[in-house]
């Protein structure tokens, strides 16, 4: 509940940020650098001059489009893969998963680090990269369940029928499957919320003047001497997007997962 | 089980073949060219095409590839093209420094996860418990980097007491190569705890609701006994698999911490190494972590087989 209000509300000041901001979040100010907070600047300046709080509400957008883009990529890719290897078996789901063996057999952030060492670095790509770091562990899923539920009576029933295999997964499978994967999904938005934040910290997602908060925190760091807030504001912000996902996730596995509701009841 | 070990490690000389074929094939499409970055801004044509003829980089991509393949397979790794310095010392210096920094992590996160975990459990929500799950669950939602940057402001800048950065030499004294070492050791330990914290937590608290725990109890044995001999043996087996498998978050979280507390380490190595294209580093970089990476997921696998059965066991379900 509490974790539903609280995303909700970053949502609502993500998407309406830039009309409710002071300043917009590249306007320099030579004259206003690197000031405490004070009722001009609520959260201070940074090293241009750049109104912190604006920026910070600006960062809201990114990262929270970061987390849910790169999770829909990472869907997009391995539901239909998943789906695949888990109802032909054989050969195709050989393939399939040994090729997430070895993409697993990276550190996520090493997978992103290559990912994205080959071209230039820009926030889209960044979240492609993150998208497919998490695409085996999606494939993986949806081919467990699919496995269990292709040996359920309505598939079999489905394919006596004379169905299309790809009816069967669309219309058949993909509706039961839907409950796992969301629960996996929503998990999966925080961790590409800190992986991309990561990166970006790195220098290999956004690029400045853009207000991502792993850069402004990569940015405010050779300045944590003189003006701490630069890097504290939005390393709290981002805090409290991932709690309020992860409290959503939660919410979202006890509802939808049958097996909490047994050991609850 | 032996059969088991073979084939695994069969499957991760597989999986390390097929990454040194796709790391090779990433860095062949990367922009940009060492050579170039070699001659610096302003060199000629004929230049850049003497020093890619002299590394061997005008040869066709296969040859190349054959080339790197065949030194490895003889033992060795090639030549840093920016360092021009052997791979091998380069790479095992970095991993050294890193295993240190990793090892002491790993021991805090087990010590201390263990440790707030059966507290929590205990005190099952009462303050201690909420207290525990307030600091893993803020632990877990702030990237590491965020407080790598409040650690060097409160210890390093405020307090005065801490390094902010770098790496110490042990001939320099045991305290300032320590001091060296805290920092990036607590960053890495705030991130990962909460992992097993949890997980200590709820199996602790599955196990003290247990039959055997009840019978225990029953005897009229003291709660501290029940808890030391009885429950604690068989709560802390999942978290002995969760644990192994830390090893692996512990590789990714460190090449960030490394490169905040500019520490010495393969991270930082690596990171070097994509920046300037310098294929031999990378490569023996992403090997060697990927490398320890699956042996960690082997590793995790084995005693979650070893370790299985006897949850099963330990569980006198009614």
């Amino acid at each position: 509940m509490i974790g539903s209000a609280v995303l909700l509300l970053l949502i609502v000041v993500a998407v309406a940020a830039p009309w409710i901001v002071p300043y917009r979040f590249d306007e320099m100010s030579i004259l206003n650098r690197l000031k405490p907070p004070s009722l001009r600047n609520w959260l201070g300046t940074d090293e241009f001059g750049r109104d912190v709080f604006s920026r910070t509400l600006i960062g809201a957008r990114l990262s929270l489009l970061m987390g849910f883009a790169a999770t829909a990529v990472s869907l997009a890719i391995g539901v239909p893969l998943g789906l695949w290897a888990g109802y032909r078996r054989g050969r195709v789901d050989e393939i399939v998963m040994r090729s997430t063996d070895v993409l697993l057999s990276f550190p996520p952030i090493m997978l992103g680090l290559l990912l994205l060492a080959v071209t230039p670095p820009s926030l889209w790509k960044m979240i492609v990269a993150v998208g497919i770091v998490y695409v085996p562990s999606t494939v993986r899923l949806t081919r467990s369940v699919t496995l269990d539920l292709a040996g359920e009576e309505f598939v079999q029933a489905a394919r006596a029928r004379g169905e299309r295999t790809s009816y069967i997964l669309h219309a058949e499978i993909l509706p039961n499957a839907w409950p796992p994967i969301m629960v996996e999904a929503s998990l999966r938005v925080t961790f590409a919320i800190l992986l991309g934040a990561a990166l970006s910290f790195i220098g290999l997602g956004a690029q400045p003047p853009s207000s991502d908060w792993g850069l402004m925190i990569a940015e405010a760091r050779p300045l944590i001497d003189r003006a701490p807030w630069v890097a504290i504001a939005p390393g709290i912000a981002m805090g409290i997007t991932v709690i309020a996902v992860n409290l959503l996730g939660d919410g979202l596995r006890e509802a939808l997962d049958p097996r909490m509701h047994r050991k609850g009841g | 089980m032996a059969i088991y070990v073979i084939k695994r490690l069969l499957g991760i000389v597989a999986i390390l073949a097929v990454m040194s074929v796709l790391v090779f094939a990433i860095t062949q499409v990367m922009p940009g060219n060492v050579a170039n970055i070699l001659a610096g801004q302003f060199a000629d044509d004929a230049t850049i095409k003497a020093i890619e003829h002299k590394l061997g980089l005008d040869a066709p991509a296969y040859v190349q590839y054959w080339r790197w393949a065949g030194g490895v397979l003889s033992g060795n790794l090639g030549n840093s093209i920016i360092m021009e310095r052997p791979v091998g010392p380069l790479i095992w210096e970095a991993f050294k420094s890193s295993a240190l920094l990793a090892i002491l992590a790993f021991i805090m996160v087990a010590v201390f996860g263990i440790l707030l975990g059966v507290i929590a459990a205990i005190r099952q929500n009462r303050f201690a418990d909420h207290a525990v799950s307030l600091f893993s669950y803020v632990g877990v939602s702030v990237p590491e980097f965020f407080w790598a940057i409040v650690a060097i402001i409160v210890f390093a800048r405020y307090l005065n007491w801490l390094p902010s950065g770098g790496a110490g030499n042990i001939s320099q004294g045991f305290w300032v190569w320590a001091s060296h070492l805290v920092l990036p050791v607590l960053t890495l330990t705030l991130t990962l705890i909460a992992h097993v914290s949890r997980l200590t937590r709820s199996s602790m608290i599955e196990t003290l609701r247990s039959n055997y725990v009840r019978n225990a109890r029953a005897k009229g044995l003291p709660e501290k006994v029940i808890i030391r001999r009885h429950a604690l043996r068989n709560a802390l087996l999942p978290t002995i698999t969760v644990l192994a498998i830390d090893v692996g978050w512990l590789l990714g979280n460190i090449v960030v911490v490394e490169a905040v507390f500019s520490y010495p380490g393969i991270g930082r190595l690596l990171l070097f190494a994509i920046e300037r294209h310098d294929l031999p580093l990378i490569q023996a970089g992403i090997l060697l972590i990927a490398a320890v990476y699956c042996f960690a997921n082997l590793i995790a696998d084995l005693l979650y087989a070893y370790f299985n059965p006897k949850i099963r066991y330990g569980h006198a379900e009614s």
